[in-house]
């Protein structure tokens, strides 16, 4: 058995995958990858005026058919919402919009959007986004808009990861958030490491086996307008980017669950005191790293 | 579901490929599970240049840059295979554009490649 790998850009990241498979050419599915993430790329990214997402947010406020990736990831993405209080809220795209994230930071030097360009006063009720199951319906409450950014590229790394496991073990780098299922060797899991965020030095190596880690932070996708600091991380009750100590904060769901790992990142970002249901790890601004036990638990540091 | 191709026209090489190919579309349907999943593949080179995915030449663990068969013809791209969740095979209503910005190419890696985490940066 060895590992095979491929990378790829999408979703605005670096994409990788590695397949342990008995060879070459048993690893040949890999080369699939980039069109799978397109597939959904193209249903989910806010950045193209022809997805479906874009079209859903264009018709808030009518029912419409959708889907059934993007059922299910508004589904989770909703679910999200719930367990975290609205912490999590995936209605705050008028927000991210008026902060300055209103194009994509996939290409050259980010400029940030004028500052009057979308102004919002509230942030649209998650409970209104209706769902009728019998024709896999969604209707988005009128003049709000959802954004999917990092839920979308989670679940894609799971499905990814879902279809690779029956052929080996393997794991997904969907820009810095990984899915990993099964171990490559004797060390039962896959070595993922976690570097400061303020220092780029690896502070962490954890142990992942049927598995997701998602790192949220503010240390990237930041920009400066007007002589102030934003970033991309919105709290949904200020409509604001949070002005959270933390800069950056991974969670780790098991279960492969790229989309939960994603959710619990960023609650942990808005609030780090909120009790959460996963390991987490935390780097505030003022140097301090904090981890729960069940995240030292899963930490191998001797083995980075 | 699309046409499987014809398994007689195949060589060895070819033939397993479509068997792993066969194995992983079974795979997707099953973990797609609600989903309606067409996944085809094809054998033809002609149709291959057609596909999104699959365009990459191929580094083999030593150093190789493409499996070939014993008659030294190129087998990988026979592999090429496609899905859409809506039923529908994108590439071929022309809608469909590929802005995966690499080339699919598949080079062997540590067994720890050691990864990083961290907050979601553009490529």
């Amino acid at each position: 058995m060895g590992n095979y790998t491929v990378q790829f850009t999408a979703m605005g990241s670096h994409i990788q995958a590695w397949l342990n498979a008995p060879s070459l050419q048993g690893s040949q599915i890999l080369k699939s990858l980039p069109q799978w993430f397109e597939i959904w790329e193209a249903k989910f990214s806010r950045f193209r005026p022809t997805s479906e997402l874009c079209d859903l947010n264009r018709h808030a406020g009518e029912w419409m058919t959708v889907s059934a990736p993007l059922y299910e990831v508004i589904t989770l993405a909703v679910q999200g919402a719930e367990a975290t209080g609205g912490l999590f809220n995936p209605l705050i795209l008028p927000a991210l919009r008026a902060a300055g994230y209103d194009h994509s930071f996939e290409a050259g030097d980010f400029v940030p959007g004028p500052a009057a360009l979308a102004r919002t006063n509230t942030t649209a009720d998650f409970h209104e986004i209706g769902f009728r199951p019998a024709d896999r319906s969604i209707r988005l409450p009128a003049h709000s808009e959802i954004d999917l950014g990092g839920i979308a590229k989670g679940w894609s790394a799971q499905q990814a990861a879902g279809i690779l496991a029956a052929l080996g073990p393997c794991l997904i780098d969907a820009g810095g958030d990984l899915v990993a299922v099964g171990s490559p060797d004797e060390s039962g899991g896959w070595l993922v490491r976690i570097p400061d965020p303020r220092t780029s030095e690896i502070a962490h190596t954890v142990l992942l086996c049927d598995a997701a880690i998602a790192t949220s932070g503010r240390d990237y996708r930041q920009w400066v307008r007007d002589g102030r600091a934003l970033h991309h991380i919105i709290d949904p009750r200020t409509r604001e980017p949070a002005a959270s100590t933390v800069l950056s904060a991974s969670v780790i769901a098991p279960g492969a669950d790229g989309a939960e790992a994603e959710i619990w990142a960023k609650t942990m970002m808005l609030d780090p005191t909120r009790a959460h249901p996963f390991p987490a790890l935390l780097f505030h601004d003022d140097g301090s790293i904090a981890m729960d036990s069940e995240f030292e638990a899963l930490c191998r540091d001797e083995m980075q | 579901m699309s046409k499987t191709p014809n398994a007689r026209t195949l060589n060895t090489n070819q033939k397993n490929v479509v068997r792993i190919v066969l194995a992983a579309g079974a795979t997707v349907a099953t973990l797609i599970g609600a989903q309606t999943l067409a996944f085809s593949e094809s054998a033809s080179a002609a149709q291959a240049q057609n596909q999104v995915a699959n365009t990459g030449s191929v580094v083999d663990p030593n150093g190789n840059t493409a499996l070939t068969n014993n008659d030294g013809s190129t087998t990988l791209d026979s592999g090429s295979y496609q899905y859409s969740d809506d039923g529908q095979n994108q590439n071929s209503s022309g809608s469909y554009q590929n802005n995966s910005s690499s080339q699919s190419q598949i080079y062997s890696a540590p067994s720890q490649p050691f990864p990083l985490s961290r907050s979601s940066r553009r490529h």
